[in-house]
């Protein structure tokens, strides 16, 4: 995997406000940790880290941290990556040192490779049941993913951990019997058995300790309030 | 209708809705979705009349994920009553969403037969929504 080149700052105050300001002027809060070695709040550039993206880098991309105002560089990765739900917008980014002699376990994505012969001519269901198999390699030779071929799957069958074909240099770690993807029967919408009116005048039940009122006490109570009301108002 | 089979208390205050969804904002189980972009409650009914849609308008094949669930009652006065004699009685139940969360996901479609499916649905929820899929869940800006 290539290594992405990555200029950083360190960030001298803390704080949510300070962070923010640092997003307003277009940089993305990170901190940098792990390797036994004191823990850096930096920012990054988000131009750089979006292009970097862009050109492919995943999940799993080696950056090469380089240090502003210093000649310090040190190898990450991404630990965590915060984004904003809506506007997907980085909001701070964890990153930890690796050594690039020294095995790591990452997780790695699957990539499906071909139509399935049981959905071509069957009609059946390509269900990913896992979308991830975690690996153990030196940095420099973790896969971008994990190609599984189906097109040989029928319905009923699956491919397992176990069936993947082995990549120079990366141990797979995950349990050998664990599903990967499966073609499944279509399933038809079965139509409702109960009355839709029936199942909504339906209450759960109330646990022990709020109030315990049934349907009919409950209903009853509501008919009683009006009529009390009603003899007020005659009084 | 969904609905929990077990609750501590029959009725609710109503809450509020601040922030953004920071759980339950990105795909799980399939490869495309239908994320809200407005708070709102979302009734069981909404909730059903979208599934249905959604699964009517793939037929056969596909597999479709709820991700809410409408675990808060709400209450409404008779008609005609004057104000005050307590709260109302429950009348159903509805999922309090925040912007970012994905109601729905789906998987074993085509794209368009999906993005369809989901507008069909995202027109029985009655709030803004848009429609994910794994690539622009990857997308970072």
């Amino acid at each position: 995997m290539k290594t992405i080149e990555l200029n950083v700052e360190r960030r001298s105050e803390r704080g949510k406000n300070e962070a923010r300001r640092a997003r307003a002027a277009g940089r993305i809060p990170a901190i940098v940790y792990g390797a036994g070695k004191a823990t850096v709040p930096i920012s990054v550039d988000r131009r750089s880290l979006s292009d970097a993206f862009r050109g492919g880098a995943g999940e799993n991309a080696i950056f090469l941290l380089k240090l502003a105002g210093s000649e310090q560089s040190r190898h990450a990765m991404i630990k965590e990556l915060q984004k904003d739900p809506l506007s997907r917008k980085a909001l701070h980014i964890d990153f930890v040192r690796v050594m690039m002699d020294a095995k790591i376990r990452v997780k790695v994505s699957i990539e499906v490779v071909g139509i399935a012969r049981g959905v071509k001519t069957d009609g059946g269901i390509l269900d990913m049941v896992t979308r991830e198999v975690e690996v153990e390699s030196l940095p420099g030779n973790i896969p971008a993913h994990l190609p599984v071929d189906v097109s040989d799957l029928g319905i009923g069958d699956a491919v397992r951990i176990k069936d993947l074909k082995a990549l120079e240099g990366v141990e797979i770690v995950d349990d050998p019997e664990k599903v990967i993807v499966h073609v499944a029967q279509p399933t038809l919408e079965a139509e409702p058995v109960v009355a839709p009116e029936a199942a909504e005048t339906t209450e759960p039940e109330v646990l022990k300790k709020g109030k315990v009122v049934t349907d009919e006490e409950g209903a009853a109570g509501d008919d009683k309030k009006p009529e009390k009301k009603a003899e007020k108002k005659e009084k | 209708m969904l609905m929990p089979s077990k609750v501590k208390y029959r009725k609710q205050q109503r809450g509020r809705m601040r922030g953004k969804a920071y759980r339950g904002g990105t795909l799980a189980f399939g490869d495309m979705g239908l994320q809200i972009l407005e708070p709102g409650w979302i009734t069981a009914r909404q909730i059903e009349a979208a599934r249905i849609a959604m699964t009517r308008a793939v037929k056969r094949g596909g597999k479709i994920w709820i991700r809410i669930f409408p675990d808060k009652p709400y209450t409404k006065k008779p008609a005609e009553t004057r104000m005050g004699k307590g709260k109302g009685a429950p009348e159903g139940w509805v999922a309090v969403v925040k912007p970012g969360r994905i109601l729905y996901e789906m998987e074993g479609v085509d794209l368009a037969t999906a993005k369809e499916a989901l507008s069909l649905a995202s027109d029985k929820i009655g709030l803004r929504t848009r429609f994910v899929t794994r690539d622009t869940e990857t997308e970072i800006l």
